[in-house]
């Protein structure tokens, strides 16, 4: 899990400059929304084999990952992936 | 695709036959003076892949995850006929996840190796609504348009490689090998390539750039040894590099709009200002390239004296194709290494590098301001500024590095080890502060490792200071963020055709996030609580001071490692961050 906590601007910093004379007047309130991080990862995988025969092997495997994004930088990045696998092994 | 198939089913191809070439010590064949083992597995299954609000593809970046059952087959093969080897193992996942490995030894006189790599890898897409957070109150509406011209788009580019090296034992010289090495790494499908228009960063837009790279690597190379390894013995090797790179994908094109006054529609403040608008041209163009290595390298060892020596010398040059600009660089190094004192370990070394890059010529219509009180060009304002521009390179320069290194030993379990490395980099024609050019680095580290009882820990301390490191000279105005406006601000404004340069003489502060001076301690302990149970701490604390501001991280974690049963066993772990640091940013940057 990550989180920037907060973004802040030091009003000291802006002391000479005048929007009137300048022609622009900033709104920077939206900045820190952009850049809250709230990530939470899960990764899990399991793997088994079953020895037959002495040649012959029965494998199975599942992985499970999530990745959560409560806070959306700049995309939304959430998804789970299951993968299920199953195979036969032969040794010559 | 037709070509990387053809390379799949070459090396398949060459697999079957080499292994066909082997077959008599397979079927029992061998001849009465060789001895032949072989083994064969195979593994052929399926994989079903099952998603779910999967809205972007972090949570299986490099997993091709399309939905539904795939078959999987992997296979290895392995053994001898004699002196002679081969092992031969793959995997096939899916057409864009796959890969092969083949190695044969002929009698330890020819070696020839094979690998094919393949898999995919998704992109981000950004959608640039982030590009909303900044707006005008005053008269509502955001700073920063954007298009995204592809949205929802999937990116993502399937990466094949090609590796071969055949190596061929050289026996009328002592130790001489000649090798070839060859490479071909391809990337191809699309990203997402972003350009902004209108008069600078007001407008960003998104379009899609096809991908079709091909990097291929031609190295020959040389070795020899002389001397007995027990009292003297000299290595030397030549290699020679021809690289190649090429990018065919189409380069994107972009319309750039007419610099107009968006709050405003038939406003066109900047008509002065632009060197182009109103017009369909091409970015982000990718450049053909070639690259030349000639690589000299020597090692001596001489145990009598407890002394190892290694010197290298390399010279590279690389060619732009596109418009023919060229880096040249030379770079010597040496280092020796003594253990003659017992307990004590001495490394030195010493390393320079000279890097000479072409200039460019800059050369197009200068704007011409046709407001009375800003008119003229760049050119008429400095008279000194010399037209068209040479623009001297940033790259070249002198780097040179040296660095001295001890460890001793007090006791077993008991070392501690400190060292002193001093860098210099000195550009030729880029400062990095007014009238400096040079950049000087002194790392100083040390270290302790101790067992007491069970538990091993190790505390390493850094301290580094830098003198005018890397930074953006004269990139923001002076004292606060933008102090400057106020301070030397110019009358009048954006709307009465005043060049963007008189903004760009505001800024007199050097900008740059690299540390002046850091501080760092590593510590870290292991205690193996039972012979399957071990419980690791580690912590990690740094302090920099940048032009921007301070930074400061703490780090802790800790892991517990548990190993149930030989083939069973948990990870489990965490760690806390904790980091403060502080920027500085100018908002108001080009004011149009």
């Amino acid at each position: 899990m990550a989180e920037i906590k907060s973004m802040t601007f030091n009003e000291a910093d802006w002391a000479g400059y005048d929007p009137a004379t300048q022609a622009y007047d900033y709104d920077l309130s939206g900045v820190p929304e952009y850049s809250d991080l709230d990530i939470h990862q899960l990764g899990l995988e399991l793997d088994a084999t079953y020895q037959i025969k002495p040649d012959l092997a029965l494998g199975v495997g599942f992985s499970m990952n999530i990745y959560q994004d409560n806070d959306p930088y700049v995309i939304d990045d959430d998804g789970k992936l299951y993968v299920v696998g199953a195979s036969l092994n032969y040794v010559f | 695709m037709k070509k990387k198939n053809k390379w799949i089913g070459f090396s398949i191809f060459l697999a079957f036959l080499l292994i066909g070439v082997q077959m008599p010590a397979l079927s029992g064949a061998e001849d009465e003076a060789s001895v032949s083992e072989f083994d064969i597995e195979v593994k052929a299954g399926f994989e079903e892949v099952a998603t779910s609000d999967l809205e972007s593809h972090k949570v299986g970046e490099y997993k091709v995850m399309d939905q539904g059952i795939h078959p999987t087959f992997e296979f290895s093969a392995s053994g001898n006929k004699g002196d002679d080897y081969l092992e031969f193992r793959g995997q096939f996942l899916d057409e864009k996840e796959q890969s092969y490995y083949l190695d044969v030894d002929f009698r330890r006189m020819i070696r020839q190796s094979f690998e094919y790599d393949r898999f995919q890898h998704w992109l981000d897409h950004d959608s640039l609504n982030n590009l909303n957070a900044v707006y005008s109150p005053a008269d509502p509406h955001v700073v920063t348009h954007h298009t995204d011209y592809d949205m929802g788009k999937d990116y993502q580019i399937i990466h094949s490689e090609i590796k071969s090296k055949t190596t061929i034992v050289l026996p009328f010289i002592p130790g001489g090998e000649l090798s070839f090495d060859y490479r071909k790494e391809m990337r191809d499908g699309h990203r997402q390539s972003l350009t902004m228009s209108k008069c600078t960063s007001c407008h960003v837009q998104s379009h899609s750039r096809e991908i079709a790279e091909e990097t291929e690597d031609y190295m020959p190379s040389i070795k020899a040894k002389f001397g007995k390894a027990r009292s003297a013995q000299l290595a030397l090797e030549y290699s020679y590099l021809y690289r190649e790179f090429k990018e065919e994908g189409a380069t994107p094109t972009n319309l750039y709009d007419e610099g107009i006054n968006p709050r405003k529609i038939g406003s066109k403040p900047f008509g002065d200002r632009l060197w182009y608008q109103n017009q369909e041209l091409e970015y982000d163009q990718v450049p053909k390239m070639d690259k030349q290595v000639h690589t000299v390298k020597a090692k001596g060892s001489a145990p009598v004296i407890n002394t190892s020596l290694f010197a290298a010398y390399v010279n590279s040059n690389v060619k732009n194709r596109d418009v023919g600009i060229e880096t040249d660089s030379d770079t010597a190094s040496v280092r020796i290494s003594n253990t003659s004192i017992p307990g004590l370990a001495l490394d030195a070394g010493f390393r320079c590098m000279e890097i000479r890059n072409d200039d460019v010529l800059v050369d197009y219509q200068l704007p011409t301001g046709t407001n009375p009180t800003y008119s003229g060009t760049y050119q008429s304002y400095y008279p000194d500024f010399e037209w068209p521009y040479t623009r001297k390179s940033a790259l070249s320069r002198h780097d040179y590095r040296g660095d001295l290194k001890a460890r001793y030993t007090i006791r077993p379990g008991l070392s501690v080890y400190g060292s002193y490395e001093w860098k210099q980099i000195d550009r030729d024609d880029y400062e990095v502060a007014e009238g400096e050019t040079e950049t000087q680095t002194d790392t100083y580290k040390v270290g302790v490792n101790a067992r007491l009882g069970p538990v091993r820990t190790r505390v390493r301390y850094i301290y580094q200071d830098i003198d005018d490191q890397f930074a953006s000279a004269t990139a923001n105005g002076q004292g606060g963020a933008c102090e400057a406006y106020g301070t030397q601000g110019i009358t009048g404004n954006w709307r009465d055709g005043i060049q963007y340069y008189k903004f760009w003489d505001t800024r007199t502060q050097d900008m740059s996030n690299l540390p002046e001076k850091r501080h760092e301690i590593v510590a870290n302990a292991t205690y193996p609580i039972r012979h399957n149970l071990s419980l690791t701490g580690n912590y990690r604390w740094v302090d920099e001071d940048t032009i921007s501001g301070d930074g400061v991280v703490n780090m802790p974690s800790v892991s517990l490692w548990y190993a149930p049963h030989p083939k069973l066993s948990f990870m489990l772990s965490y760690m806390y961050d904790d980091e403060t640091r502080e920027s500085r940013i100018c908002i108001p940057v080009f004011n149009g």
